[in-house]
């Protein structure tokens, strides 16, 4: 062997993923390998921009709440919410503890349709080495079933609590236009008590075959919500750190960035990321205790630093819909109640509320007519980016050292970005522009 | 009955109505085999839009390749159905469309560098359309009413 014979052999190229399928909405990925080493991650969103925040001025503060709803069909619930305690806190309303429980029962609804949305048919089919839930075929065809069967629990679910599964029609500001009767509650009982066996064959399946077992410490954000019930005033991270939502916006940078249409964030200056997994990382004391009994062997594993146990912790989380939302519905007798009238005034307000994908922020201000003059969304998928293209770099460098395929190398690329379980409608709601 | 061969494509949109797809196919498993699902993003990566029988198109056009894409949609498919108030009539998608000149011109270099179409249209200003169903979102029984109503329509 010569001189030259004996260098190494160094590789450089770029792998390149148009659509990245199982996932919402519209990306792409990106990777730049020079030399072996990976040197550059992009997710590319190419979902199209809407611009709500900008159409949301000159709005009367009613019209706000279902406009913010179509941010995102899967995630509309969180969306209404927000939008809805922004203006609640501008104009000093105080809503009852019977609306607070039932807007819970439409977010454990929401989270148990959209988290069986993205366990079953995103996840499930790179357990299996499949395209779809739809090639699954014998044995298998038991999870495309319960798939049906969870999903329709949490659907019915939300149609009853807020009068659809999509845009839900009944939350307003201060309450609700229409109120569950007891027979429609305990039919959605009845379908969660049938379908919650099968909740415990998914974690026992996520347990046991997790897709890559990759680590990467990151700051993990979530809000300090009351009994694990998705709302709050006041967000917590790994270090610490207690922020009121009024202060939020002061300790996150936002990002235009010329290869995606989604802003990107940092806070405190650094990549972090919310979700189920952070949840559960910073709360899992908080979980209902039946889901804290039957998981205890699974909840050892959180705090985890382990991207691909986002789908475990959603699994988890799935489980303490059903079960949080059964009590509720056993303890709690609604009464129809007329939704309380704001007090009108030029002000400011923040709504947060805990979305399948982490922290959702709405900062709404009004002039004296309650017409809308400022609005700002922060999406939680949004917040992810940064730190999904971290992972993406730190996955991948292993795999290039040992050589496996371009192929591979995708493959295990696209089934991360799955776990974060983006929402690319959400993260694209709005072009922001920052003049320097 | 032959399957149909099916795709179902979403545009710029809140995804709101592919939700409801989703719900059919819950509520109505037997869809499944009915359809040769050819293209359908959330469900799998296979994704063949040639010589379809029905396309499902939902969302607004606001780039210029999303205007391709259904072009070539509505080339290589018998039916195309209009699904959601964003691919029928345009809102919530189509708000920017009416945002003023001194709006626009915060975005105007933005929106040029990510290729947007100056002004957003809906599926059937830019192609011949089959069925439209209205909605926000769409229910998965009207979905299930344009499957039925297109069963036996030939070309």
């Amino acid at each position: 062997m010569n001189f030259f014979e004996a260098l190494p052999v160094l590789h450089s190229f770029d792998v390149n993923l148009d659509q990245i399928t199982k996932i919402e909405g519209h990306a792409g990925l990106a990777l730049r390998v020079v030399n072996d080493k990976a040197v550059q991650a992009q997710l590319k969103v190419s979902q199209s921009k809407r611009f709500f925040e900008e159409a949301a001025l000159g709005k009367k503060y009613s019209e706000i709440p279902q406009l913010f709803s179509r941010i995102c069909g899967t995630c509309s619930s969180a969306h209404l919410f927000a939008g809805i305690d922004a203006i609640e806190h501008a104009f000093q309303i105080f809503p009852s503890e019977q609306t607070l429980q039932l807007r819970r029962l439409i977010m454990h609804g929401t989270m148990i349709r959209d988290h069986g949305m993205h366990l079953y048919y995103f996840v499930l089919p790179d357990l299996f080495n499949k395209d779809s839930i739809l090639d699954f075929a014998g044995k298998e065809e038991k999870w495309l079933k319960d798939a049906m069967q969870v999903r329709q629990a949490g659907i019915f679910l939300t149609e009853v609590a807020g009068g659809r599964s999509i845009h839900p029609s009944s939350p307003t500001i201060g309450g609700f236009l229409k109120w569950p009767s007891k027979g429609e509650l305990d039919e959605a009982k009845e379908k969660l008590e049938k379908a919650r066996p099968l909740l415990l064959d998914l974690i026992q399946l996520l347990d046991e075959k997790p897709l890559y077992d990759f680590e990467r410490k990151t700051n993990h954000v979530a809000l300090d919500a009351k009994d694990f019930g998705f709302f709050g005033r006041t967000l917590v991270d790994s270090h610490g750190h207690k922020i009121e939502e009024e202060q939020f916006e002061s300790h996150v940078d936002e990002f235009v960035l010329p290869y995606t249409t989604a802003d990107e964030f940092d806070f405190e200056g650094k990549e972090y990321r919310m979700g189920s997994i952070s949840r559960l990382n910073l709360f899992k004391n908080r979980l209902h205790k039946d889901t804290k009994s039957d998981c205890a062997s699974f909840l050892k594993k959180f705090p985890s630093e382990k991207p691909f146990e986002n789908n475990l912790a959603q699994a988890i989380e799935t489980l303490h819909c059903f079960d949080q939302a059964i009590e509720i519905i056993e303890s709690e007798n609604f009464k129809t109640e007329k939704p309380a009238i704001p007090k009108i005034s030029a002000a400011r307000g923040i709504g947060t509320v805990e979305a399948p994908r982490g922290v959702l922020y709405h900062s709404l201000e009004f002039d004296a007519q309650g017409v809308c003059t400022k609005a700002h969304v922060i999406i939680p998928t949004a917040q992810n980016l940064h730190n999904i293209e971290k992972d993406m770099l730190e996955l991948v460098q292993p795999l290039l050292d040992a050589k496996e395929k371009q192929h591979d190398i995708e493959h295990a690329l696209e089934s991360l970005v799955r776990a974060y379980d983006p929402c690319m409608s959400c993260a694209t709601h709005f072009l922001n522009v920052k003049w320097v | 009955m032959a399957r149909k061969k099916f795709a179902y494509v979403s545009f710029c949109s809140c995804e709101g109505c592919a939700m409801e797809f989703l719900h059919l196919l819950d509520v109505k498993p037997e869809k499944i085999k009915q359809l040769d699902i050819q293209s359908c993003r959330v469900l799998q990566e296979k994704n063949n839009q040639k010589n379809l029988d029905i396309a499902f198109a939902e969302g607004a056009i606001a780039t210029p390749s999303e205007l391709k894409r259904l072009k070539e949609l509505r080339k290589n498919s018998k039916k195309l159905v209009v699904v959601g108030t964003c691919a029928l009539s345009g809102w919530p998608s189509t708000q920017r469309n009416s945002f003023s000149p001194e709006q626009l011109k915060k975005f105007q270099s933005k929106l040029s560098h990510y290729g947007q179409l100056p002004k957003i249209q809906t599926v059937p200003e830019s192609v011949k359309t089959d069925l439209e169903i209205p909605g926000c979102p769409v229910t998965w029984e009207q979905l299930d009413d344009a499957l039925e109503k297109l069963k036996g329509a030939k070309k």
